[in-house]
């Protein structure tokens, strides 16, 4: 089901996004019901999706028995869809009913190569919370 | 045929030579225009700018010429003196259209009804097939 | 018994041969890697399953085959060889190109002139291998490294050679991320791929609108055998940017596209029969197809850093390799391998710059080729 940009504003990943910006992005994602015990992401498998939580609490679980707990609104997930490795690195399980928004690849390249500008400023963001989360995936023994 | 033999009984060369430099010829040029393109556009713009700024600039001009007040007053006769302005801009006899014309590009209050007014007081009289004269 | 030993010596199990089975495995593995890996599955599955389809013995003569007039397959074949889908292909891809960050940085587009080298290079190479004129320059412009291009030279060109130079371009532009990097660090230093790019100026709807009428005049005045490509192109382009036929541009990068990728994917994989795919000739353009997609990126990378011996404000050469024109994969890959260096630089709206110049650059030179060839 395809969404409005109203859901993506109060969103902080969206927060400097201007109406237009927001308008394009809503128009790539989908939104997905997802339920208590459903694996989303699945670890080594090639990354195809990108996910924005709109609600419920998701474990990532990393190489080495590391995992993070995800429950924030507007958290992402499966990063690995448009940054090196291509795959994803941990496998994602939902602890609760909850929403997701997503993208596929193919959508998130076919934005970029429709708005530049746009493309460039998502793949910032996803870039700067890519490099967080390997810092808490890495410290989170 | 193989080799460089068959690339020069072919036209290879040429090719190789000729290609590369028409295409890169072609996008030098069309990166020039591209560079430029938003200079023609800023002067595109301006002269857009400067056209519909002219008429106001008209406008203005015409203000200073006709002044008139905000409400027209009540007297026809007062009424009649402010556009006795309009009517000596135009020549007589004249279409009613003429008048508001001149009334609507120096803000005239009203024209319609003042006219009416107007040809109501006798002083904007109808000399038949849509002329009017004025009652001086 | 006679009628049914005659239906028996016309099915598929009694006319195959090794060359079928050969090619069933090749689309078995385009399906397979479609479906279970998930790899590029827009263009493995219909090419795949096209595979599978345009190998399965059948009696000669009943009309079924690609290459008999009358069957359908032929007739959906039509739209390969008249140029028609690669056409609309490009439709489509002008309607869904940003062309902001062209028009921002205008002398990147000479990256994308300049990656075009792989396609003259290669052009020679097939000459020197004993390829004639208008195979050499059908399979020279696999280095252009589009698909839709690719499939509309060889069309009018060479089209016994549709099916394996197809395959190939196809082939290439799917393994970028393999192919590319590689050759991207080699040619490059680390202080090289550390260069910054200035954030690029804002770029005003108006220009965006010009750009298409402008691009199509002097690129087709130039070579107007690439208007089947590049008028569409631009036309695709000027709806998307007019803002007035919003409807129309979408339906273009949509629907438009997706159906002639159905039918092209299809029939191109159909047109690999056994018989006309398996031969020398088809591993010879693989292999020359590499060469190209190679020197291509090469040339681009080579192409920058000439530029930066002349230039005041550095360009960083990675950008190079995004001059092919398979968007925005090389743009990606170019990103990648710039952010693996430092996280902080961002190259992918320079990359996107070069990409569709080298879209523009490899339309080009599939129409002087075509030119020159007639």
């Amino acid at each position: 089901m395809s969404i409005d940009a109203h859901i993506l504003k109060p969103l902080d990943f969206f927060v400097d996004f201007k109406q237009h910006e927001l308008e394009s992005f809503a128009a790539a994602l989908k939104s997905r019901t997802v339920d208590a015990g459903e694996v989303i992401i699945e670890r080594g498998t090639p990354a195809l999706t990108f996910f924005i939580i709109l609600s419920g609490t998701y474990e990532a679980a990393f190489k080495g028995d590391r995992s993070i707990i995800l429950e924030q609104i507007g958290e992402v997930m499966g990063w690995s869809t448009v940054v090196h490795p291509f795959h994803y690195t941990g496998t994602v399980t939902a602890k609760k009913d909850g929403e997701v928004l997503e993208i596929s690849s193919r959508d998130f390249f076919e934005l970029i190569q429709g708005n530049n500008a746009l493309g460039e400023k998502i793949m910032k963001k996803i870039d700067k919370i890519a490099s967080e989360r390997r810092t808490i995936a890495a410290g989170s023994q | 045929m193989y080799g460089l033999e068959a690339i020069s009984a072919y036209n290879g060369w040429a090719m190789a030579i000729t290609g590369p430099l028409i295409v890169m010829s072609g996008l030098i040029i069309l990166s020039i225009i591209i560079s430029q393109l938003h200079k023609v556009v800023a002067i595109f713009d301006k002269k857009a700018e400067q056209t519909t700024e002219l008429p106001t600039k008209n406008k203005v001009k015409s203000k200073n010429e006709i002044s008139v007040p905000k409400i027209l007053p009540n007297d026809i006769l007062e009424t009649a003196k402010i556009y006795q302005m309009i009517i000596d801009k135009i020549e007589q006899p004249f279409e009613l259209n003429d008048i508001y014309k001149v009334a609507e590009q120096n803000n005239f209050p009203h024209p319609i009804l003042t006219v009416s007014r107007l040809r109501d007081a006798g002083i904007l009289i109808c000399e038949g097939e849509g002329l009017f004269i004025w009652n001086r | 018994m006679e009628l049914l030993l005659q239906f028996l010596s016309n099915t598929g199990f009694y006319l195959a041969d090794y060359r079928h089975f050969v090619m069933l495995a090749v689309g078995s593995l385009f399906v397979y890697l479609a479906i279970a890996k998930k790899y590029e599955p827009l263009l493995l599955l219909p090419i795949g399953f096209g595979v599978l389809i345009g190998n399965i013995p059948f009696f000669k003569g009943f009309g079924l085959g690609i290459y008999e007039p009358n069957s359908v397959l032929h007739y959906l074949y039509f739209g390969v060889t008249s140029g028609l889908y690669p056409s609309i292909v490009f439709l489509g891809l002008g309607a869904m190109t940003d062309f902001s960050s062209l028009l921002a940085r205008p002398k990147l587009m000479l990256l994308g002139a300049a990656a075009q080298t792989g396609i003259w290079v290669t052009l020679l190479s097939a000459m020197a291998l004993g390829f004639m004129p208008k195979e050499a320059a059908s399979i020279a412009i696999i280095g252009g490294a589009d698909g839709p291009t690719s499939i509309f030279l060889t069309a009018k060109l060479a089209p016994h050679l549709i099916g394996p130079i197809a395959i190939a371009a196809y082939s290439y532009m799917a393994l970028i991320p393999i192919i590319q990097p590689p050759i991207m660090r080699l040619l490059t230093t680390r202080k090289e791929r550390l260069i910054h790019m200035p954030e690029p100026r804002d770029v005003s709807k108006k220009e965006l609108m010009v750009f298409p009428v402008v691009g199509l005049f002097l690129c087709c005045f130039l070579a107007p055998a690439s208007i089947p490509l590049l008028g569409p192109f631009f036309f695709g382009n000027i709806m998307k940017e007019s803002g007035v036929v919003d409807r129309l541009a979408n339906t273009a990068r949509t629907s438009v596209i997706d159906t002639a990728t159905i039918f092209l994917g299809l029939t191109v994989g159909a047109s690999t029969q056994g018989d006309v795919f398996l031969t020398t000739k088809s591993v010879s353009i693989f292999l020359l197809g590499a060469v190209a997609f190679s020197i291509a990126t090469a040339s681009g990378i080579v192409f920058a850093k000439i530029m930066n011996l002349f230039m005041k404000e550095k360009i960083n050469p990675l950008l190079g390799a995004a001059g092919v024109s398979a968007v925005p994969g090389s743009a990606r890959e170019v990103h990648l391998v710039g952010l693996k260096e430092d996280p902080t630089n961002f190259l992918l709206m320079h990359a996107m710059a070069c990409n569709s110049s080298g879209v523009i650059g490899s339309a080009i030179c599939a129409g002087i080729l075509w030119s020159f060839m007639m």
